[in-house]
Order: structure tokens, then C-alpha cells, then sequence
């Protein structure tokens, strides 16, 4: 006599052998997503920690070779990153603190005045409706200029600040001290048979993906440092803050230096009451983005990895939608990163499609 | 406060480095780099029996055996020939990382073994790297392609001289 379970389970199993593996690997994507769309938070959290272990994973090898156990170059490179962010708060933030409040504080004060600044073009033709539009879009509070320059908002989608600046290192930690472990516990239970293939794309993305996120880091961080010493040379309100939004910005293409481009020209416009200033600060932008696309960049990250512009929009606008604003900048480099990931996967797929079983002789040598 | 600075050390390595220091690739290489290789390399356990290369695939990666032992094998005709057995301090696969060319023969476990695996572009990444460290790893592998030309010339020759 057959149990129902029994039934069930065969049942399962039929539709399991009959189902196509692309349709599986689909409803697995489908699942990881919806739970992704569900837990936002604490997934921005843990792929925050993921890229910040990974770009401190190569520093940590390098205490390594050292003879030193990964454990205590762990907690080294955490006891020299506190010491830093202590630094940091003695010389910096204070200075970033004080004109982010500034600049949050008087976000009506500005609107207002860049509504007055702009109400001068009123008598151009056209300008009337198109001045109203950027002043809908940009000046007024609660829309982009405001969601831009409001740093804590760009974790207030994925957690609370504390919950984040505590739940961050603690996961980073964790990956940095565990990951060999990990690798290793998947490496034993892979057949041997795929060993090669796994190591070899495994040792692909790293280089990649190591090459790419330490590129892009260096990259906004120049972008940022040259924005801000330009502002601040031009003698432009806010530029230490306007330079940390320029570099952290530079991660989206396209979008991003527009962005950080019309906040700058906004802030010289309201504080200088002059199309000069303005002219000056899209002077000192198309310098950087020259600079940066003709020297950094190819320095930094170099030319080969690149998103089609159609795919680009589309993950900046599904990051958007998941993670809000810092979706957008964590969306290009993590879909960049799984773009390159599954042309990887793809070629391996078909290397060993082409690859021969073992022979009978060799199976002889086995028994 | 001694024993504190010497449990920071890894200690556990120090066995692998010295069966490293035996490996003729790495011959004439500095401490440090060796240690470098034990920390960046992905290690496998392999049973007895599994095959780790089969002859005629796409080869990728060079093995290093840390424990073990390793029989390499060629198919000749119909009949299976075993060319080396190889145990720990020994390396194979080496050709895979200069040409690429689908592996000349198989390789298969005779017993738990474990193996350091270097991939190819890993491999090529070294040799970009350091110039002192490139130039010694190429040294030893001109060495050691010289040394197969030897063998196979001397095998040539008493095969000419056995018809003649």
C-alpha cells in the first residue's frame, strides 16, 4: 500500500527529472529576488559588507604573507581602522558634520533664494516653464537637491544609521576572518571532476572583480579629492561635502556626474547670484570628467569592463526601486560585477560541454 | 608576552612551506614568496580513485602535492600506460600553463591526496608581477623543459640505436 508522503515525494521528484535546469535556475533567481525585494535592508547591508571584506581582503593577504595568522591580521586591520575613523573624526568629520547640518538646515533657505535667483530668467522666452521645472525637481525640499544632500538618507531606506554603522563590521568581520574556511568547506564537498573549472572561474572573478571594485574605490576617491579642491579653490560653499558627493556619484555613469554636477552649480548659482559661477563650476566638471575618463579611469579600472548603456539605466533604476538612493550607486558596480560573472560562467559552461568523460582505460586504472 | 607574538604567527604553514621549499619550480624563491603562494592557492582534498585531469581536456591549472600520492597516466593505443607516480614535494600539470594545450595525459589520485592548485592566470600574474621572482620561476622552467628534451632525445636515440 503507498502512503500519501510517498506519493508526494515521487510526485516531486517527476516534476523535479521533467522540469528543465534553465527553469529551476530561473525560480531560484525568482525566489532570491523576491526575498532580496522583502529583506532590502538587511540585503544592502550584507552586500555593503561583502564589497567592503572584499576590498580589504587583498590588505589582510598581504599581512599574511607575513607568516601572520589571518585571525590576528583581521583584528590588526581593525584596530588600525579604528584608530583612522578616530582620526578621521578628530580632523574631518567635525568639518563634514558641521556643513552637511548647515546645508540641511538651511535647504528651505536655499530653495527660497534659488527660487529668487532663478525668477531673474523668468523674462527669457521658454525660461518662465523651464525654470519652474528644475525649481519642482531640484530646489525644493523633499526632492532631488534635498535627497542628495541629506547624507543619512541614504541609509535611512536600508536600516536605521546605528543599525547599519553596528551590524556593517560586524558582518565584514566575519567574511574577512571566515572566508578561507567557507572556501575551503566548498571546495570538499565538490567532485573532483570540477575542480579545475570551479578554480579557474572562481580565480577569473576575483581578479575581476578585485580589479574592478579596488578601480572604482580609488577612482571616485580621486574624482571626489579634484572636485573638492576645485570648489574650494573657487571659493564655493560646502565643497569638502560636495566633493563627497561628486566621488561617491562617480560610480554611476552618465547619471552620476550630472548629478553631483547640477547640485555644485546649484549651490555656486544661490551663493554667487551669477550664470559666472555657474559657467566656472560646469568648467571644473568637464575638467574632472575629462581628467577622469582620459587618465584615471584608465589607470584605475581600465576599458574592459563597461555595461551596455540600456542595461545600465535599467539597474540603476531597479536599484533605485530597491534600495532607494544608495541602490542606485551599489546597483552598476554589483550588476557589472554579475554581468562579467556569468559571461564567465557561460564560457566554462561551454569548455565543458566540450570536455570528454573519463575513458575506459581510465576507469580500468580506478577499480 | 613572547607566546602571544609567536601564537600570531601561523604556525600550521610551516609544514606546507617546507614541502614548497622541496618543489624544483620554486627552487632558488624567497620564504616570503612561497608563503604568499600557501595563503593565495586554493587546496583539495582528493580521495583515492578520483581523477583530476582527464587526457585531452583543456588544461588550466599546474597541482602541487602536499600529501599524497599521484600515478600519471597516458593511453597508448589500447594499452594504458603509467607514466610517473608522483608523491608529495611533486608537481605536474606544468605544461598546461605555458601552452594551454589539452592535457598530454591523466592524473589520478592513488590515494587521499591532498593538491595546491595554481591556475593560469595566476600563474601569469606572477610573472608579471616581480621581475626577480618571474625570472627565477621562468629559469626553472626552461630548466625543467630542458631536462624533458634530454630524457626524450636520450629515449630517441636508444630506440634508433635498438633498430639500426
Amino acid at each position: 500500500m503507498r502512503y500519501p508522503e510517498e506519493e508526494f515525494l515521487r510526485e516531486i521528484k517527476k516534476i523535479h527529472h521533467q522540469t528543465p535546469r534553465w527553469v529551476i535556475g530561473l525560480i531560484a533567481v525568482g525566489v532570491l529576488v523576491v526575498l532580496a525585494w522583502y529583506t532590502a535592508g538587511l540585503f544592502a547591508i550584507l552586500l555593503i559588507s561583502g564589497i567592503i571584506a572584499y576590498l580589504f581582503s587583498s590588505l589582510i593577504k598581504r599581512i599574511q604573507y607575513f607568516g601572520i595568522r589571518r585571525n590576528v591580521a583581521v583584528a590588526v586591520l581593525y584596530a588600525a581602522a579604528f584608530l583612522l575613523l578616530i582620526g578621521a573624526d578628530v580632523l574631518f568629520l567635525p568639518y563634514l558634520k558641521h556643513e552637511s547640518e548647515n546645508l540641511t538646515t538651511r535647504l528651505p533657505d536655499i530653495s527660497r533664494q534659488a527660487e529668487d535667483a532663478f525668477s531673474d530668467l523668468k523674462g527669457y522666452p521658454f525660461a518662465e516653464e523651464l525654470v519652474d521645472k528644475v525649481l519642482e525637481g531640484i530646489a525644493r525640499p523633499g526632492h532631488l537637491l534635498s535627497r542628495v544632500l541629506n547624507l543619512p538618507e541614504l541609509f535611512s531606506q536600508a536600516a536605521s544609521l546605528a543599525f547599519a554603522l553596528i551590524l556593517i563590521p560586524f558582518f565584514t568581520f566575519f567574511i574577512l576572518k571566515d572566508w578561507p574556511d567557507m572556501l575551503k568547506a566548498v571546495m570538499r564537498r565538490l567532485p573532483a571532476a570540477y575542480v579545475e573549472t570551479a578554480v579557474a572561474t572562481l580565480e577569473e572573478i576575483n581578479v575581476l572583480a578585485g580589479k574592478y571594485l579596488r578601480g572604482l574605490a580609488i577612482d571616485c576617491f580621486s574624482v571626489g579629492c579634484i572636485a573638492s579642491a576645485g570648489l574650494w579653490m573657487m571659493g564655493i560653499s560646502y565643497p569638502f561635502t560636495l566633493g563627497v558627493i561628486t566621488g561617491a556619484a562617480n560610480v554611476i555613469p552618465y547619471v552620476g556626474p550630472v548629478i553631483s554636477c547640477t547640485a555644485a552649480a546649484l549651490i555656486a548659482f544661490v551663493q554667487f547670484k551669477s550664470a559666472g559661477a555657474v559657467v566656472h563650476v560646469l568648467g571644473l566638471y568637464i575638467v574632472v570628467k575629462l581628467a577622469d575618463d582620459f587618465f584615471i579611469q584608465p589607470m584605475t579600472i581600465g576599458r574592459s569592463v563597461r555595461l551596455h548603456p540600456m542595461l545600465l539605466i535599467i539597474s540603476i533604476i531597479a536599484g533605485q526601486k530597491l534600495f532607494g538612493i544608495l541602490g542606485m550607486i551599489l546597483a552598476v558596480p554589483a550588476v557589472t560585477i554579475l554581468q562579467k560573472i556569468a559571461q564567465i560562467l557561460l564560457d566554462h559552461r561551454q569548455r565543458l560541454r566540450s570536455r570528454t568523460a573519463p575513458s575506459a582505460h581510465i576507469q580500468k586504472i580506478i577499480v | 608576552m613572547k607566546k602571544l607574538f609567536l601564537w600570531a604567527f601561523d604556525r600550521e604553514k610551516d609544514h606546507r612551506l617546507s614541502i614548497l621549499q622541496r618543489v624544483n619550480l620554486f627552487k632558488g624563491l624567497r620564504r616570503n614568496f612561497l608563503m604568499k603562494l600557501l595563503v593565495d592557492l586554493v587546496e583539495k582534498e582528493y580521495q583515492q580513485g578520483d581523477v583530476i585531469f582527464t587526457e585531452g581536456e583543456p588544461g588550466k591549472a599546474l597541482y602541487i602535492i602536499l600529501d599524497g600520492s599521484v600515478s600519471i597516466v597516458k593511453k597508448c593505443g589500447s594499452e594504458d600506460k603509467v607514466l610517473a607516480t608522483l608523491s608529495m614535494g611533486s608537481f605536474f600539470g606544468e605544461l598546461a600553463i605555458i601552452d594551454q594545450m589539452p592535457r598530454f595525459a591523466s592524473a589520478i589520485a592513488l590515494e587521499k591526496t591532498n593538491l595546491l592548485i595554481m591556475y593560469k592566470s595566476y600563474f601569469d600574474d606572477l610573472i608579471r608581477s616581480s621581475n626577480t621572482m618571474s625570472a627565477h620561476l621562468l629559469l626553472n622552467i626552461v630548466e625543467l623543459l630542458s631536462a624533458y628534451i634530454r630524457k626524450n632525445h636520450a629515449v630517441h636515440m636508444s630506440d634508433r640505436d635498438e633498430i639500426s
